[in-house]
C-alpha cells in the first residue's frame, strides 16, 4: 500500500513540475518576446518607399482570400484588402461554392466580368468553374470554383497568383493598411524568407469607421475579452517568442506572407487536415531543412491582423476543438521532427514543448486536478501540498497572462483607452479562474476526436465585425 | 479671390503645406484625410475646387472621383488629382470622367499653382 | 504538524502571490502613470509641431534664417519635429523649395542628434541616423569612419542604411568605394541591392557611367552570384541597354561560382525581356538547354517561347520531357508553335499527355510562370 502512495506522491509532484516547466518555459517566452519586440521597434520605418520608384524594385504580393458564404461581409473585406498601401499587389478572392449569394454580390459591386486564365495545376484543387475580372478594378480577381474548403481555395489561389508572394487570409481579416510594407523589411533581412507571420488580434469590440479600424477597444463580452488577452499571450508574445528562438512551427491561416514558389515546391496545402495552416508551415521546415536549401520563417509583431472571434461557447468549443485536432494532426505527421539534432531548435525545443505543453497538456491539466483533489481527500497529500499544486496551476498562470497584457502596454500599445488595458488585466486574472479549465476540457475532447478520427470543420455565425453598409 | 479649395489627402503634412501655400495666395483651404470625409462636404457645401490623392486607405481617390460623378456633387472639370504614379489606365478612367488635370507627386508647388489657377479660370465668364 | 518542507512550500506560495500582487499592482500603477507621460509627451509633441510648421513656412518665405530657425528647435521633440516634417516635404516637392528644405537638414542641431543616435544600441536609431546622413553631405571623418564599419555590419537593415548614406557622399571616392564593398557582401537582400542601385546610377549625370560600373559589377567574380543576378534584372529598370553586349559576353562565360545557375539563368531571361537577337548564338554555343541546373533550362524554355523558330524544335522536344514541370510546360507551350508539334507531342510518354491537352486547351492564354 505504501508503494502506492509514494508512487501517487511522485505522480503528484511530477504533476506539479509538470506545470511549473510549462509556465515557467511559456513566462520566458513571454519575456524573450519583449526585449525582442522592443528592439527592433518601427525598424519598418526605415523602408520609405515613395512613388517614385519603379515598382519593380520591390516584391509584389498577390493576396488570397477565400471566401465561403460571406455574402454579408465580403464587400468591405474585399474593399479594404483593395485599399493596402503598397504598390504592386494584387487580390484573388476565391469563392469556394458558397450556396448563397457571396459570388452575385462581387460581379455586381465591382462589376466583374467573365475571364479567361488558364493555369497550370501546380497544386491540386478542386475544379475551377469561371474567373472573373473587373477593368475598374484591375487589381482584383475573382476564382469561382467547387466547393473544397479551406485549403483547397487557398490552392486554387496560389494556381492562378501571378506573384512572387502569396498573402493568405481570412475572409473576416482586417488587414491595417501599412501590412504588407511592414513585411517587407523581413524579406531585407534576410533575402531567404520563405514564410512570415503577423500579428493576429481580437476585432471583437473594435470601432471601424471608413472602411479602417479606428479604435481599439475591448470586447464586450466576457469570452471575447478572455479571448483578447489569450491572444496577446499566445499569438503575440508567444510567437515572437517562437520567432527569436528561430523554431517558429506555426502562422496563423488569418494572417500569413509565403513565398510561392516554397509553397508550390512541397505541394501546396494539404486537404486531409483542418490544421492546414501549421500542416504547412511544418512541411516548409521540413522540406527545407531534409534539402539542406537556407530558409527562414518569421514572425513579427507589427503588421497587425484583426479578426471576429466567437463569442458564444458552441462556436468557441468548435474552434478550439478543431485548433486541438490540427494541432495533434500537425505533430503527428512531423514527429520525425522531435529531438532529432537535425532539425535544430524545432526539434529539440519547439516540438517538445507543442507536444507535452500544447497538445497533452489537457489530459495533464485535467488529470492533475482530479488526481491531486482525490489525493488530497483520501490524505495521500498534506494541505500545504495540495495548496501548492492549485498555486502552481492557476497563480502561475495569472502571472503569465499578467505579464503579457503589461507588456503589450509597453510595447505596442493599442488600446486607446487606459481603463481597457486594467479591465483587460482583471480579465488575465479571471482567465485562469474557469476559462483555462474549460478551454482544457474542449482541447481534451478535440484531442480524444482526433485519435477518433474526426476531420470535420463545422461552421461559425458571423456577425461582422467589419460591419457598415457598403457605403 | 475667395475660392474655396477642398483638400482630400491622407498625407497630412504635404498637405498643411499645401494648405498654407494656397492660404497665401488668397484661397479657403479646406482639409480631410480622406475620401468619405471629403464626400460628406462635398454634399453640404460646394467647393470650388477639389484637390484629390489618388492613392488613399478607405476609399481611394478613384471611387471618390465616380461618386461625385455618380451623385453630380460639384463640376468635374474642377477636380485636380496627385497621384504618386505615372499616367496609368486608373488616371485615363478619371480623365474620362472630365477631371481637370492631373499631377504627379512629388511636384513642384508653382505647377500646383498653376493648374489651380487654370482650373478656376476655366469655365470662364 | 508543520514540517520544514511546509514552512518552504508556504515561504515559496507566499513569494508567488506577492510577485503576482505587485505585478498587479505594477501594471495598474505603470499603465497610469505611462499613459500620463505618454499623454503628456503627446502634447509636447504636437506643440512641437505646431510650432515647427509656421517656422518651416516663414523661412521658405525667406522671413527667417537658417541660423534663426535653428535656434527655435529647443527641445529634443522639436528637432525631431523639424526632421520629420522636413523629411516629409523634401519627399513629396519638387524645385525650388526642395532645395532650400534640404539645405536646412545642415543644420548643426540636426547633425549634434544623429551623431549621437549612430552610436546607439537600438538598431532602429542607428538606421535612421544612417539616412539622415544620406540626405547631407559628410564631412566629418569618424561619422565616415563610423558609416563604413557599419557597411560590415551583420544585420542587413543597418549595413544597407549605412551604405544609402555613403552613396551619397558628394566625394566620388567614398561612393564608389562603399558601392563595391556593398556589392561584395556575401548576403544582400535583393530589394537592398535594387534600393541601392537605383539610387547610386540616380548621382550620375552621364548614365554611360554608370552603365560601365554597372558593367564592370557584374563580370566581378568577387560579387557573389545572387547580388549579380539582381544587378542584371534592374537593367532593363535602369534603361541601360548599352550593356547589351555585356550581358552576352557574360552569358557565354558564366560566372566562376554560378551556385544554381543563378547567373546565367538570370542573364537569359533579362535578355530574353530585352528581345536580344544574339542570345540564341550564345545558347546554342553551350547547350544551355542541358544545363543541370534547373533555373537555366527554365529560363532557355522561357526564352524558346518567346522567341520561338523552328530550329528550336529539337531543344524544346528534349525540354519538353524534363524532369521539372515548370521547364516542361513552358516548353511545350512553345512547341505549340510548331508546325510539327503533333508529330513531337505523339512521343511524349503517357503521363505527360495530359498535360500536353491542357496546354492545347489554353492555347495562347499566358501560363502564370512563377
Amino acid at each position: 500500500m505504501s508503494v502506492f502512495f509514494s508512487i501517487l506522491v511522485v505522480i503528484n509532484i511530477l504533476v506539479l513540475i509538470y506545470f511549473v516547466v510549462v509556465n515557467g518555459f511559456y513566462l520566458y517566452l513571454v519575456i524573450a518576446s519583449f526585449f525582442h519586440i522592443r528592439r527592433y521597434r518601427n525598424i519598418d520605418r526605415i523602408f520609405q518607399m515613395t512613388g517614385v520608384y519603379s515598382t519593380k524594385l520591390y516584391k509584389p504580393v498577390s493576396i488570397i482570400a477565400p471566401a465561403y458564404n460571406e455574402e454579408e461581409s465580403v464587400i468591405n473585406s474585399v474593399n479594404s484588402l483593395l485599399n493596402l498601401k503598397y504598390a504592386n499587389f494584387e487580390v484573388i478572392v476565391v469563392n469556394d461554392g458558397s450556396t448563397d449569394k457571396t459570388l452575385e454580390r462581387l460581379i455586381e459591386y465591382f462589376k466583374l466580368e467573365p475571364d479567361i486564365r488558364h493555369r497550370p495545376k501546380y497544386v491540386e484543387h478542386k475544379p475551377i468553374k469561371g474567373v472573373y475580372t473587373s477593368e475598374r478594378y484591375p487589381k482584383l480577381l475573382v476564382v469561382d470554383k467547387v466547393n473544397g474548403q479551406k485549403a483547397d481555395a487557398l490552392n486554387a489561389g496560389i494556381n492562378m497568383a501571378s506573384n512572387e508572394l502569396i498573402c493568405s487570409v481570412d475572409a473576416d481579416s482586417v488587414l491595417e493598411t501599412d501590412v504588407i510594407l511592414k513585411m517587407l523589411r523581413v524579406f531585407m533581412e534576410d533575402e531567404n524568407t520563405i514564410a512570415v507571420g503577423g500579428v493576429v488580434r481580437v476585432a471583437n469590440g473594435c470601432v471601424f469607421k471608413n472602411r479602417q479600424l479606428a479604435e481599439v477597444r475591448l470586447p464586450k463580452s466576457y469570452l471575447g475579452r478572455i479571448q483578447a488577452v489569450e491572444y496577446l499571450r499566445a499569438f503575440l508574445f508567444g510567437r515572437v517568442g517562437w520567432d527569436y528562438l528561430n523554431a517558429l512551427l506555426i502562422i496563423s491561416g488569418a494572417f500569413g506572407v509565403f513565398d510561392r514558389r516554397a509553397v508550390i515546391r512541397v505541394g501546396g496545402y494539404v486537404h486531409d487536415t483542418v490544421g492546414e495552416d501549421m500542416e504547412l508551415v511544418l512541411r516548409l521546415h521540413d522540406y527545407y531543412i531534409k534539402e539542406k536549401i537556407p530558409y527562414k520563417i518569421r514572425f513579427i509583431s507589427d503588421p497587425v491582423c484583426w479578426t471576429e472571434v466567437p463569442e458564444d461557447y458552441a462556436t468557441l468549443a468548435k474552434q478550439r476543438n478543431r485548433w486541438h485536432r490540427g494541432l495533434a494532426d500537425s505533430l503527428w505527421r512531423y514527429k520525425h521532427m522531435t529531438f532529432n539534432p537535425k532539425y535544430g531548435r524545432l526539434g529539440s525545443l519547439a516540438m517538445p514543448f507543442f507536444f507535452f505543453g500544447e497538445l497533452i497538456a489537457p489530459v495533464i491539466e485535467i488529470f492533475g486536478y482530479v488526481l491531486v483533489i482525490l489525493s488530497w481527500i483520501f490524505g495521500v497529500v498534506n494541505t500545504t501540498f495540495a495548496l501548492l499544486f492549485f498555486f502552481v496551476a492557476v497563480v502561475l498562470g495569472m502571472v503569465l497572462s499578467l505579464s503579457a497584457v503589461l507588456l503589450e502596454e509597453l510595447t505596442v500599445r493599442r488600446y486607446s483607452r487606459g481603463r481597457d488595458v486594467l479591465k483587460l488585466a482583471l480579465y488575465a486574472l479571471l482567465e485562469n479562474l474557469g476559462y483555462r479549465q474549460i478551454h482544457s476540457w474542449w482541447r481534451l475532447r478535440g484531442l480524444i476526436a482526433y485519435f477518433k478520427g474526426d476531420k470535420k470543420w463545422g461552421s461559425m455565425k458571423r456577425r461582422g465585425i467589419a460591419k457598415e453598409k457598403a457605403a | 479671390m475667395g475660392k474655396t479649395i477642398l483638400l482630400v489627402d491622407d498625407d497630412t503634412y504635404v498637405a498643411r503645406f499645401i494648405g498654407f501655400k494656397l492660404n497665401k495666395q488668397g484661397y479657403t483651404v479646406k482639409h480631410v484625410d480622406n475620401g468619405f470625409d471629403g464626400l460628406e462636404i462635398m454634399r453640404k457645401e460646394k467647393p470650388d475646387l477639389l484637390i484629390l490623392d489618388m492613392m488613399m486607405p478607405g476609399l481611394d481617390g478613384r471611387e471618390v472621383a465616380e461618386r461625385i460623378s455618380e451623385e453630380k456633387l460639384m463640376d468635374m472639370g474642377k477636380i485636380l488629382v496627385l497621384s504618386g504614379k505615372e499616367v496609368t489606365d486608373e488616371v485615363k478612367a478619371l480623365f474620362d470622367l472630365g477631371i481637370h488635370d492631373y499631377l504627379q507627386k512629388p511636384f513642384n508647388m508653382d505647377s500646383l499653382l498653376m493648374r489651380i489657377e487654370r482650373a478656376l479660370d476655366a469655365t470662364g465668364p | 504538524m508543520f514540517t520544514p518542507y511546509d514552512t518552504i512550500v508556504a515561504t515559496l506560495m507566499s513569494a508567488i502571490l506577492i510577485v503576482l500582487v505587485a505585478l498587479f499592482m505594477a501594471l495598474v500603477l505603470y499603465t497610469s502613470l505611462h499613459r500620463v507621460k505618454l499623454n503628456r509627451e503627446k502634447k509636447r509633441y504636437e506643440k512641437a509641431e505646431e510650432e515647427v510648421q509656421p517656422l518651416i513656412y516663414e523661412y521658405l518665405e525667406d522671413k527667417l534664417t537658417e541660423n534663426e530657425f535653428s535656434n527655435h528647435l529647443i527641445t529634443a521633440q522639436h528637432v525631431i519635429t523639424a526632421f520629420r516634417t522636413l523629411n516629409l516635404l523634401i519627399d513629396n516637392m519638387r524645385g525650388e523649395e526642395q532645395a532650400r528644405l534640404r539645405q536646412l537638414l545642415a543644420i548643426q542641431k540636426f547633425h549634434r542628434y544623429f551623431s549621437s543616435r549612430l552610436n546607439s544600441n537600438h538598431p532602429t536609431d542607428v538606421a535612421q541616423a544612417c539616412r539622415y546622413f544620406a540626405q547631407k553631405n559628410i564631412a566629418n571623418i569618424s561619422i565616415l569612419v563610423e558609416l563604413k564599419r557599419l557597411q560590415e555590419h551583420p544585420y542587413n537593415v543597418l549595413n544597407y542604411s549605412a551604405t544609402l548614406a555613403l552613396i551619397n557622399s558628394p566625394d566620388e571616392k567614398v561612393r564608389d568605394e562603399a558601392f563595391n564593398a556593398f556589392l561584395e557582401r556575401k548576403e544582400n537582400a535583393s530589394m537592398a541591392v535594387n534600393d541601392i542601385v537605383f539610387k547610386y546610377c540616380g548621382k550620375h549625370e552621364n548614365s554611360n557611367t554608370a552603365a560601365a560600373i554597372l558593367g564592370v559589377a557584374i563580370q566581378n567574380p568577387n560579387v557573389p552570384v545572387n547580388t549579380a543576378s539582381s544587378l542584371i534584372k534592374i537593367i532593363p529598370e535602369l534603361g541601360f541597354f548599352q550593356l547589351r553586349d555585356v550581358l552576352l559576353e557574360s552569358l557565354d562565360e558564366g560566372h566562376a561560382n554560378d551556385d544554381q545557375g543563378i547567373y546565367r539563368a538570370t542573364l537569359i531571361e533579362v535578355l530574353n525581356e530585352l528581345n536580344d537577337p544574339g542570345t540564341k548564338k550564345y545558347i546554342m554555343a553551350n547547350n544551355l538547354w542541358e544545363s543541370p541546373y534547373t533555373l537555366v533550362r527554365l529560363a532557355v524554355a522561357r526564352w524558346a517561347l518567346n522567341q520561338y523558330e523552328p530550329e528550336l524544335d529539337g531543344l524544346l522536344e528534349i525540354l519538353s520531357q524534363d524532369q521539372d514541370l515548370e521547364v516542361r510546360i513552358n516548353a511545350q507551350k512553345a512547341l505549340y508553335k510548331s508546325e510539327k508539334a503533333e508529330r513531337i507531342a505523339r512521343g511524349l510518354p503517357e503521363d505527360l499527355q495530359t498535360e500536353w491537352e491542357e496546354i492545347k486547351r489554353s492555347g495562347a492564354a499566358d501560363v502564370g510562370f512563377l
